[in-house]
């Protein structure tokens, strides 16, 4: 393999750092540490895997390109977890998933008509559904009547089958057929070449709106789902609870390789990206930080992260440059030498 | 090929000018004379531009000097041409929409006054004295932004003004103006001659030309072709200059059958943002197995009316029908599941998908044909992708690469293949040959004449006069957003062509006698 082979082949899967990252990140924890078992690993599995479904939905909308975002998807858990909850105690669990699916596809058919309808940038747009779905946990907040967790929901979110965490498989089964989805199928092609070249996309006979609209109903149903077992593994509800997902979702997709303009997505990076997210901050606990230190570092990993992809994606603009536009005089005569 | 006349003030002197791989100017010599309008003109890449740039410092020459009042001088910027009292007024406006006509004028220079910082009234009232000048009305402390091109223009002309310029450098300045506006800015260069200001001005309407000029400097390929005096030479002569005495007539027949009419456009309508039409009244259609070439200048509405024509255009009016149906209700998505493809001029922008894969990027329009259930069968696109480079050429080390590791003019072909594939009916090509090498040209006119021969309706745009003689089964020459002359491939000879191109601006009588030399 020579030199530039591999720079490709970590090109194209820019997954593998994350998972390096993962891999060296466990040794060091292994090896340092007696505290570090098997089972921290499976509480970092459980942890990972509500963080990688929401981080899912975030990398579709990422992908999208032009800044596209979803910070909504705080408020989505959020109201979901409560209404999941409450729907539940009073008219049973399809009412209660309904109604879960109801806030993820309202919320996220919000966000697209204000981004892709209305044209106004996503990083407001959903700032400001998210904070309108906040008001509406609050509301809920007001009538919320102890524990009426499904019992349901609950295996699914907290049991075990053999070991096994049941939420990281659902986690797996989210990350194929997302795979599935960028990988193989028509939408998800049209999705990239929407996320890196949106004219040349619409040239080529793409619904552009359509496509950027369908990513933010994906992810606010994906949070929706992901509010409602968060809920019902912890055995409640409560106001923030969706919070640290805006970061970390974002972290997790940066930290995948997924690129922050968009365009190149991928589900396996964004599973490791959230693993390694975890385990970091799972150190940081080992290691006894307060929680305000552990966001401080959250947050440098991914602006770090960021800085590295930016400068990468500079370089390449370099190494691309438009060709010099030679005058086009004298072409017909060259032809007819040609012949 | 030396002109007597006045006093010179700045000389080109055996400038040449390469750019990568190209020689854009070569071993030109231009005398720019004071008190004088020094014209310069040729077809686009003809090396004007390039000419101009050097002058104001915007290039350096890469052999050859500047001479200035006989003295060898620099411009290593921009800067140091403007010190040396060089102003230019560019095509392409270069003003700030947010800020006022006065503070647009003293950009970079502003009047202060002391602590108390910019003297917002003193530059409005020179400014209201520019503005008088060119007998404008127009408010110095409007913002730019809510005036017309044709006024945005007037407000470069006084900005050059207010530099107290002794060499002057308009590129095109009425191109946006109307027929009383050209008036008074003709009355301007008059006044701003007597002063002994030297100008140098590029316009490619040529009774214009004619009209304004003292001093003519013809360019063809980046050489001088003439030079001589407004005085001893007609439009004729300057036409011949332009495109070479030894034109001929090289179109030739591919020996194929032209068919039905597959797109008629119909009266298309459309508006620019500032009131005029970029697109003004065309109709035109294009048969089966025909080549429609479309030749213009830039800007004349050409990539316009494709647009309209594709349905990228929301305000565009007028019908557009495809085998005799209507289609304008539909969207640029169905249009091309009709059958109408468009090859873009800008290949960075609107072509590709840079990071994309060369196969990525070949059946991203047709990815329904290789869809089995909500699946892509790899085999059936991997087929499609390799019939496609083998039939276009294209010279591709492995398809999996990204589109943009290709050269120029194998990334058009893959734009082009790209189109093929959607199974199109018409074909759209604004530029197809603009910024590719030699081979890769003759290779897309080939492929051009064998998809006709199949038949395909083309219609292609071009700035390039011997492309559009060669290529072409009937030639539209568009200006100014109007159909000028449809000309017969028989009847087609260089001069109609140019003499169209130029018609259609300006003041009506102008165009009418361009258009009667047309005809006859």
């Amino acid at each position: 393999m020579t030199g530039a082979r591999i720079s490709e082949f970590f090109g194209l899967n820019r997954w593998v750092w994350s998972l390096g990252g993962v891999l060296i990140l466990w040794a060091i924890l292994s090896v340092a540490t007696s505290s570090f078992s098997l089972q921290s690993l499976s509480g970092v599995a459980v942890s990972a895997s509500f963080l990688v479904i929401v981080a899912l939905g975030q990398m579709l909308v990422i992908t999208t390109g032009r800044g596209n975002i979803d910070l909504s998807i705080a408020g989505v858990i959020t109201l979901s977890a409560f209404v999941s909850i409450l729907v539940n105690a009073q008219a049973g669990l399809p009412v209660a998933l309904v109604s879960v699916a109801a806030i993820g596809i309202a919320a996220g058919a919000v966000n697209a008509v204000l981004v892709v309808g209305l044209g106004i940038p996503a990083i407001i747009a959903t700032l400001a559904t998210g904070y309108m779905l906040a008001t509406a946990s609050l509301v809920a907040n007001r009538s919320f009547a102890g524990s009426g967790v499904s019992p349901v929901l609950a295996a699914v979110a907290a049991g075990r089958i053999g070991g096994m965490p049941v939420i990281a498989i659902v986690a797996l089964v989210v990350v194929a057929l997302v795979s599935l989805l960028l990988g193989r199928t028509a939408y998800g092609r049209a999705l990239s070449a929407t996320g890196q070249n949106a004219r040349a996309a619409r040239l080529a006979g793409i619904r552009v709106g359509r496509v950027v609209a369908a990513t933010f109903v994906a992810s606010s149903v994906l949070a929706a789902f992901n509010g409602a077992l968060l809920g019902a593994y912890v055995g409640g509800a409560f106001l923030e609870m969706g919070t640290p997902y805006i970061l970390q979702s974002l972290g997790a997709v940066v930290l995948g390789g997924s690129l922050i303009f968009g365009g190149a997505s991928t589900a396996l990076g964004t599973v490791f990206g959230s693993l390694l997210l975890v385990m970091v901050v799972t150190t940081m606990q080992i290691v006894g930080l307060p929680p305000g230190t552990q966001d401080i570092v959250q947050g440098a990993v991914v602006i770090a992260v960021l800085a590295l992809a930016g400068r990468s994606s500079i370089r390449r603009g370099r190494v691309t440059p438009r060709p010099p536009q030679p005058p086009p005089s004298g072409a017909a005569e060259r032809l007819r030498a040609t012949h | 090929m030396s002109v007597e006349g006045g006093e010179i003030a700045l000389t080109l002197d055996d400038v040449s000018k390469a750019y990568a791989g190209t020689l854009a100017v070569r071993q030109a010599t231009f005398h720019v004379r004071k008190g004088a309008v020094n014209v310069l003109v040729g077809e686009n890449g003809a090396g004007k531009s390039t000419l101009m740039k050097i002058i104001a410092g915007v290039e350096q020459p890469t052999l050859g000097r500047i001479l200035l009042d006989g003295k060898p001088v620099r411009f290593p910027t921009v800067a140091d041409a403007v010190s040396q009292g060089i102003g230019m007024v560019f095509q392409e406006l270069n003003l700030f929409g947010n800020l006022s006509v006065a503070e647009n004028i003293f950009a970079g220079r502003e009047l202060v006054r002391g602590p108390r910082g910019i003297d917002h009234r003193e530059q409005q009232r020179r400014a209201g004295e520019l503005m008088a000048r060119l007998q404008s009305r127009i408010d110095p402390s409007a913002p730019v932004e809510d005036l017309r091109v044709g006024q945005q223009q007037l407000v470069e002309i006084a900005k050059a003004m207010s530099q107290k310029a002794r060499i002057l450098i308009m590129d095109e300045p009425t191109s946006a103006l109307s027929a009383a506006e050209v008036e008074v800015l003709f009355r301007v260069i008059a006044d701003l001659k007597r002063q002994g200001v030297a100008i140098v001005y590029i316009s490619h309407r040529l009774e214009e030309l004619i009209r304004i000029g003292d001093y003519i400097t013809v360019l063809r390929d980046g050489r001088v072709t003439g030079q001589d005096t407004i005085r001893n030479v007609d439009t004729h002569w300057i036409v011949r200059q332009m495109i070479g005495r030894d034109a001929k007539d090289f179109a030739k027949d591919v020996g194929h059958r032209i068919g039905e009419i597959v797109l008629k456009a119909d009266n298309i309508v459309l508006p620019r943002m500032t009131g005029d039409l970029a697109v003004d009244h065309v109709s035109l259609d294009v048969r089966a197995g025909e080549v429609l070439g479309i030749y213009g200048l830039m800007g004349a509405g050409r990539s316009e009316l494709l647009d309209c024509i594709m349905g990228r255009q929301r305000l565009a009016a007028g019908t557009v029908s495809l085998c005799g149906k209507s289609i304008n209700e539909l969207d640029t998505t169905d249009r091309i599941g009709r059958g109408i493809a468009l090859i873009p001029e800008d290949r960075q922008r609107e072509g590709q998908v840079g990071i994309m894969s060369i196969a990525e990027n070949l059946t991203m329009a047709s990815l329904k044909r290789f869809v089995r259930g909500i699946h892509i069968v790899r085999r059936a696109e991997r087929d499609a992708v390799t019939e496609t480079v083998k039939d276009l050429t294209i010279k591709v080390v492995d398809p999996r690469l990204p589109v943009s590791s290709l050269s120029g003019g194998n990334q058009q072909k893959v734009v082009i293949g790209k189109a093929l594939l959607t199974g199109p009916k018409v074909l759209l090509m604004d530029e197809p040959s603009r910024g590719i090498d030699v081979g890769a040209k003759a290779d897309v006119f080939r492929i051009m004449r064998k998809l006709a021969a199949e038949g395909l309706g083309i219609i292609f745009v071009t700035s390039d006069l011997e492309e559009v003689m060669a290529l072409s089964d009937r030639i539209a020459v568009m200006s100014n957003g109007k159909v000028t002359a449809m000309l017969d491939r028989k009847e087609a000879t260089e001069a109609k062509i140019v003499a169209a191109a130029a018609a259609g601006h300006g003041p009506a009588r102008v165009s009418q006698s361009l258009s009667e030399e047309v005809s006859a």
